[in-house]
């Protein structure tokens, strides 16, 4: 405790209004006949403004912009463009899931409600997680449709070593493809059959380039024919990202749709992250 | 050649095939991006990558633009996301130092030395742990709601609110005006000739 005068962070804390009343009526009291601290709370609005008027935008250095640049330059506009005919079906299955979903796959977090949830939910929960979504794929085929079937792609599905091809259908949305690739990953993990879907080759070079693991890979109807799903580790090991790509030894600038999926963020507020609790009495 | 457009029009172009149009998007607001991933994460390296990911990523995700939205809402948040995974990929190395242990040097009495310590924005917000900073930034320099910021950090909101509450009280010797001596954490003596009051928010210790 800090003897006879309020400590900056309780009186932080009054004015974000987090105090126990009892705790903020003392504050109250405190402050009205305290020159000492109506100062030290005078500076923590100053801070706040300080912070709120500062300039929005900051000159970015040459070496960024030039970085950045190149990194544009590299890309392909027509691969970006989910309107094109490669992908078009995303959309559609997009528009499928629940609006608060969809706005937060603009931005890349769609909630990985079908990862596997915790460390210890065991081998039945991650293979309940792929076999559901096949079967929600099987139910949205007669929903869609059919002049999307030009986007599935005739051509024979590639072998991969150690791979299991998914379900090959064009309702299959690239979210469930995902999950199922990360569940049967995680199944095997969780029971020692490694044999039945281990990671094989495909996808190793992308996984090397942006330097995530390799979680594993499959044929995929998304995209152009012959196209391939490879799912890496994202930032946290409780999201994936899957990268359809034209070809397993693709990189990320051949990509033709990347989405990242994640569980909600609860763990991340705990875990990693290091806080005490609040301060006040 | 399509300088004069606006950007929903330049995001059009882009979509349909524009090799140009998303180049001047990011020459347009670049500056203001920046500012935001550099603030964000506390250090240029990870600013540089955060920035860079989120544009490969909204060039390549153009076509789920909403044009409901401001491009710059969009643009703005995609790079919010991206500095949001490098923070939790940092979160998810073992062991680093806990920043929320180091105090931030306390200022003698001598005003000289607490104006060498007053320092500009981005280096006192550098000096903020990740939990705080980040939170702290989204709500009291980008304006977001900090019920949007919860959700998007996945902490309750009373969390939020006392990590920037925190943070605030950390920045205060950092950017405040020094007109008097400001009451440390951890430094408890009153300056000599203030009339010692009891704190009755820290615990009631007798008058």
């Amino acid at each position: 405790m800090t003897g006879s005068h309020l400590g900056a962070t309780l009186l932080a804390e009054y004015d974000e209004g987090i105090l126990p009343a009892r705790a903020a009526a003392d504050v109250a009291a405190h402050l009205a006949h305290c020159p000492l601290c109506s100062e030290t709370h005078r500076q923590l609005a100053e801070v706040t403004v300080r912070l709120a008027s500062a300039p929005a935008a900051l000159p970015i250095p040459e070496d960024v912009a030039a970085r950045v640049d190149r990194a544009l330059a590299g890309e392909q506009p027509n691969r970006s463009n989910y309107r094109d005919g490669k992908i078009a079906h995303i959309r559609p299955l997009r528009a499928r899931l629940p609006s608060v979903l969809a706005a937060a796959a603009v931005v890349g977090a769609v909630a990985f409600a079908g990862y596997v949830v915790g460390t210890g939910s065991g081998a039945d929960d991650a293979g309940d997680q792929a076999t559901s979504a096949e079967s929600d794929a099987d139910e949205s085929v007669g929903s869609e449709p059919e002049s999307e079937s030009d986007v599935a792609g005739g051509a024979a599905a590639p072998t991969f070593q150690g791979t299991e091809p998914l379900p090959q259908s064009a309702r299959t949305s690239l979210t469930e493809q995902i999950q199922a690739i990360a569940a049967l990953r995680r199944t095997s993990a969780l029971s020692g059959a490694d044999r039945e879907f281990s990671v094989g080759t495909c996808g190793a070079a992308l996984a090397t380039e942006v330097d995530r693991g390799l979680i594993g890979a499959a044929p995929t109807d998304l995209g152009e024919p012959g196209a391939v799903l490879v799912v890496t580790a994202a930032s946290t090991p409780d999201a994936a990202q899957g990268w359809v790509l034209p070809a397993c030894d693709a990189t990320s600038s051949d990509a033709l749709s990347m989405l990242i999926l994640r569980r909600p963020l609860d763990a991340d507020c705990s875990a990693g992250v290091t806080t005490p609790g609040p301060g006040n009495a | 050649m399509s300088s004069g457009d606006d950007d929903a029009t330049l995001m059009q172009r882009h979509v349909e095939g524009d090799a140009e149009a998303f180049g001047e998007l990011v020459r347009r607001h670049r500056d203001r991006l920046w500012a935001v991933a550099l603030r964000t994460l506390g250090n240029p390296d990870d600013a540089a990558d955060a920035l860079q990911d989120a544009l490969v990523n909204a060039f390549r995700r153009a076509g789920s633009f909403r044009a409901e939205s401001a491009v710059t809402t969009w643009l703005h948040r995609i790079v919010v996301n991206a500095c949001l995974d490098r923070v939790r990929h940092a979160a998810a190395r073992p062991a680093v130092a806990l920043a929320d242990d180091l105090e931030v040097p306390s200022p003698g009495p001598d005003p000289g030395a607490r104006a060498a310590l007053r320092l500009d924005i981005e280096a006192a917000l550098a000096t903020l742990p990740d939990e705080q900073r980040v939170p702290l930034v989204l709500v009291d320099m980008e304006g977001y709601p900090v019920s949007e910021v919860a959700e998007m950090l996945g902490c309750p909101v009373g969390t939020v609110k006392s990590r920037c509450a925190r943070a605030r009280a950390r920045l205060l010797p950092l950017l405040a005006t020094d007109e008097s001596r400001i009451p440390q954490r951890g430094n408890p003596a009153p300056p000599a000739g203030v009339p010692s009051t009891p704190a009755r928010g820290q615990g009631g210790e007798p008058a």
